[in-house]
């Protein structure tokens, strides 16, 4: 399912003292398949964008065409049901959707709703557990017993268990210790592989951003203001830095070298690796030159 | 649910903003007994003069208040239809069958929603041109006068500031809880008695525990800021009386002869 949002803008409240526009001039196109992150200051309207991706908000203006849904700010589309099957979102913190008796009761609640028969969500549960990182026992559990790093594991399992063509992922290891981080992220990860679950992933880590995705979407005060892949982006650490954004370690000192030595290494370092590879070379010639 | 604006405040500088939340707490205590003055065409006039002037002062768009109070409007149709069917004096003005409309049914309908919604108008005003914080200090400041009689006013108001503090979290809150359950394939709107159960189920039930941790961790916290209660504490804010004040409980006093004067 491919996404293509055209000129859309929204506005909370409207017509009301409260009026607040928090998106507009959004273009944006997302191809089936692709690992997108969407990164941007606290406010820059991200939740909102993603809240278009399955129809919880209409756009004021412009168009949303999900698949073969379209979503204009005409009266409210029937029928979303579907497509809210298609479109599994994980909304920030979202141990607070959780209110089943059990924990397996839970995970069944979303499946259940789209009329996949219980047996097989229950299997499906019981499948889900250890991809994200549950040990069978918490089945029978009462979610609230639980940790909350574990409630958020469960909750993701609730979404992953509709088995949506599209996974969206707003800040889904916020407050989360830095192992269970990285697994978390390497599960979906290697789901979009397997999967060709095409995913959209909120985050302010860019180092995240910059490891998993295929392409980012940077976002400010409501609108795009640049899309690319990863070595694009970050070539230009001074944009990001401008609108208040980190860039990721390896970049930041790879500007530190480059001012240093005044020089230009001509890709963008992502990873450890790289700037490691490039600092190498780096040093070598410098002892030359010294020689 | 977003446009519902009972309780909510409305930023602004205009001179019932500006009031001291006491006289408009005396104001709204007092007009709730003095609409039920009104009883003819000239008195209810009076009263919708009176309410429209507090909206004009206000300077809150009028369109913003009618679009806020579209739920209430059901209510008073229903209670002027209730009226309109139920009143069987004066003249007989038309008749379909069983079904007759009386002179006197149309006069007490239009009257009795005229009363419902001057009085919501009003209290309203008070909510949205005062922030909570205002009016508690208010309250407070007004029932000071029990503590001598051992009444708990400083807990009450203290309550009640927190109360309406977390009014619009909770909003804010059902929004995402619906939203996020939405997501999850429930139809808040539609399905069968069970499936809405289910639906009301997965949205209370988050909703509950959120708050029960929510006022576990505020108590917390205030402890951990020192708070022991009422005795010897001081205000940041002070209230004072200005002549704006005087005026308004002026006029309603006047407000209240006019209406007896002109009552039948
Ligand atoms: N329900 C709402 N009602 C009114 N305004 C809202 C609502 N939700 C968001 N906003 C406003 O819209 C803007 C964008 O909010 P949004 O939640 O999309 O930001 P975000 O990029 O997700 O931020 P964060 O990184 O903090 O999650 C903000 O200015 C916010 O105040
Ligand atoms: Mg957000």
């Amino acid at each position: 399912m491919d996404i293509v949002f055209k000129d859309v803008e929204h506005r909370y409240h409207t017509n009301t003292p409260f009026e607040r526009r928090a998106l507009y001039n959004m273009n944006l196109s997302i191809a089936s398949g692709s690992y997108v992150a969407i990164i941007g200051h606290t406010g820059s309207g991200k939740s909102t964008l993603l809240q278009h991706l399955n129809g919880l908000l209409q756009p004021t203006n412009g168009t949303v065409h999900i698949g073969d849904q379209i979503i204009t700010n005409a009266k409210k589309p029937k029928h979303l049901k579907p497509l809210r099957k298609k479109v599994g979102i994980v909304f920030q913190f979202p141990e607070h959707q959780l209110f089943e008796e059990t924990v397996e009761k839970d995970i069944c609640f979303g499946p259940v709703n789209f009329g996949i028969p219980e047996e097989q969500a229950k299997k499906m549960a019981r499948e889900l557990l250890p991809l994200v990182g549950l040990p069978e026992e918490v089945l029978t559990k009462s979610p609230f017993e639980l940790s909350g790093g574990q409630m958020r594991r469960v909750a993701i399992a609730g979404v992953l268990a509709m088995e949506p063509e599209v996974i969206v992922l707003d800040e889904p290891t916020a407050g989360l210790d830095p192992q269970g981080r990285k697994e978390i992220m390497e599960m979906f990860y290697r789901l979009h592989q397997e999967k060709k679950l095409t995913t959209i992933l909120v985050t302010h880590s860019m180092e995240d951003a910059a490891k998993y995705a295929d392409e980012i979407v940077v976002m400010h005060r409501g609108t795009v203001v640049k899309t690319g892949t990863p070595k694009e982006i970050f070539r230009e650490p001074n944009t990001l830095l401008e609108i208040g954004l980190d860039v990721p370690e390896t970049i930041l000192f790879q500007k530190k070298l480059e001012e240093k030595f005044g020089v230009t290494i001509d890709s963008p370092c992502l990873t450890m690796e790289e700037i490691v590879e490039e600092a190498k070379k780096l040093f070598a010639k410098v002892r030359k030159n010294d020689e | 649910m977003n446009s519902m604006i009972i309780g909510k405040y409305v930023p602004g500088t205009s001179i019932v903003h500006r009031m001291d939340p006491r006289s408009k707490l005396i104001m709204v205590f007092f007009y709730v007994f003095i609409v039920f003055l009104a009883n003819n065409v000239e008195t209810y006039a009076v009263l919708m003069i009176f309410t429209f002037s507090l909206i004009l002062l206000s300077r809150i768009p009028l369109s913003f208040i009618i679009r806020g109070l579209k739920p209430i409007f059901l209510v008073i149709l229903f209670t002027f239809l209730l009226h309109l069917f139920m009143t069987k004096e004066g003249e007989l003005l038309y008749r379909l069958g069983w079904f007759e409309i009386y002179e006197q049914g149309v006069k007490q309908g239009v009257f009795i929603s005229l009363r419902f919604l001057s009085l919501i108008i009003v209290t309203t005003l008070l909510t949205l041109t005062t922030t909570p914080i205002e009016v508690t200090d208010g309250v407070e400041s007004l029932l000071s006068p029990l503590k001598k009689f051992n009444m708990p006013i400083h807990e009450l108001a203290l309550m009640m500031s927190i109360s309406l503090r977390f009014i619009p979290t909770l909003m804010e809150e059902t929004d995402k809880i619906m939203k996020a359950q939405t997501a999850r394939g429930v139809d808040f709107s539609g399905g069968s008695f069970q499936e809405r159960i289910k639906a009301i189920v997965s949205l209370l039930v988050p909703l509950f525990i959120n708050s029960f941790k929510r006022a576990e961790e505020l108590a917390t916290a205030m402890e951990a800021r020192g708070y022991r209660g009422g005795e010897g504490r001081t205000k940041f804010r002070l209230l004072t009386w200005k002549t704006a004040d005087t005026a308004l409980i002026v006029s309603l006093i006047l407000l209240a002869i006019i209406l007896f004067i002109l009552r039948s």
